[in-house]
């Protein structure tokens, strides 16, 4: 979700449960990087989009 | 996606969404290939192949090796090409493994559970599917793996979490599918159980905190919970225009889930390019067609989460694109769950 309701996790985050922190950062660098390739979360939807069925789970740009 | 011998398959699982439109074996003959591969390379700099089906392996290591030399001949300088290929995994010997690992392929494959519930949903293959697994990974290339829940194997999260996912000997990542219904067949859990079982399933992997156990179902919701896109196409809005699937008889449809069926029927690559049946008129209005979603999904708080959900799975629900999505109570409370579990712990 986007603006006020997106979940923002960073280092000292008091929105962020204890549980689950290596794997939401990890999941949070990957969004960042995502945002610093590209000017928008918009612009890269075209850029980062897996197909559904493929089993592969490699959806890197 | 191609589709090389279309839904002709070495197993016969009791899900398959293939089962009603299946047909004899007919692997694709060299023209259609070279023209789907000619004409895919020019639709972008970036392409990528799915090899899927059926079972795209029947076609023979010849096929393939024909497939990728096309690549090469056809390829524009800096053009970047992928091949993955979705196979069951139960005829990758140790040729096909070096083949696949020499070529750069990279491969998806199914488990269901467990041997005692792999084998009530597909084929009794469990041990077959091992072995192949083992061979690829034994020429250092990966695996990645789709779980269908199904009514089958739904009561037992932690058994899957512990025996195949936890011991990260099978899979580098992971999908966790809800079972579709078809024509024929309906083994889609009920709507309880399939919120029991993903919850339960995003506890496990949250409280056990390993990023290298990827699980891709459960990334994708993060992802749009931190404000991106989910990164699958079953989780947005329009995204079926990224990909198209092109059968044996170079019928071209919208996906693979559509294989078959008239509807996303879009024409044949023998007589038309590529590029113009992308951007035909009969493209354009099933695309339209495609992108129409309930007032409630439009208003919905989690749309960027959900997109709407997958146009197969709403056409095959209902016959319309503009319906409901038949998971949406599911996904709902997953997100709900999941907010709920990363806010407050």
């Amino acid at each position: 979700m986007k603006g006020k309701d997106s979940i923002v996790v960073a280092q000292g985050s008091k929105q962020v449960g204890q549980l689950g922190q290596r794997i939401l950062k990890t999941v949070q660098a990957e969004v960042n990087r995502d945002r610093a390739n590209k000017a928008s979360v918009e612009i890269a939807y075209d850029d980062y989009c897996d197909w559904h069925d493929s089993g592969t789970g490699d959806c890197e740009n | 996606m191609l589709e090389p011998v279309g839904s002709a398959c070495n197993l016969r699982c009791v899900y398959c969404y293939q089962d009603p439109i299946r047909v004899p074996k007919n692997v694709m003959s060299e023209p259609i290939l070279e023209k789907s591969i000619s004409d895919a390379l020019e639709l972008g700099d970036k392409i990528r192949f799915l090899w899927h089906g059926g079972e795209p392996l029947l076609a023979g290591r010849e096929f393939f090796q024909k497939a990728y030399d096309l690549q090469e001949f056809y390829k524009k300088p800096d053009q970047l090409i992928e091949n993955h290929i979705q196979t069951n995994a139960t005829l990758v010997n140790k040729e096909w493994a070096r083949f696949l690992a020499k070529y750069g392929f990279k491969v998806g494959t199914s488990l269901d559970g467990p041997e005692h519930l792999h084998n009530l949903t597909r084929d009794r293959s469990y041990q077959k599917v091992i072995r192949g697994i083992k061979n690829i990974q034994a020429t250092s290339n990966t695996v990645g793996v789709v779980i269908t829940i199904s009514t089958f194997n739904v009561d037992y999260p932690d058994e899957i979490w512990e025996k195949l996912i936890l011991p990260k000997d099978l899979a580098t990542a992971w999908e966790i599918n809800i079972c579709t219904s078809t024509e024929t067949s309906s083994f889609t859990p009920s709507e309880e159980k399939s919120i029991w079982f993903l919850c339960r399933l995003f506890d496990l992997w949250l409280e056990n905190d390993n990023p290298e156990i990827y699980i891709k179902t459960f990334r994708v919701v993060l992802r749009a919970l931190m404000g991106a896109n989910p990164g699958d196409c079953a989780f947005e809005c329009n995204k079926c225009n990224l990909f198209l699937a092109i059968d044996e008889l170079g019928d071209v449809y919208t996906c693979n889930r559509f294989l078959k069926r008239e509807v996303a029927h879009l024409g044949n690559i023998k007589t038309q390019k590529l590029q113009d049946i992308l951007n035909s008129e009969k493209a354009k209005t099933l695309y339209w067609k495609i992108s129409g979603l309930k007032p409630e999904c439009k208003n919905c708080k989690w749309l960027l989460a959900c997109g709407g959900g997958c146009a197969f799975q709403r056409w095959m629900s209902t016959g319309r694109f503009d319906a409901g999505f038949p998971e949406c109570e599911i996904r709902k409370a997953l997100f709900s769950h999941i907010e709920n579990k990363i806010k407050n712990g």
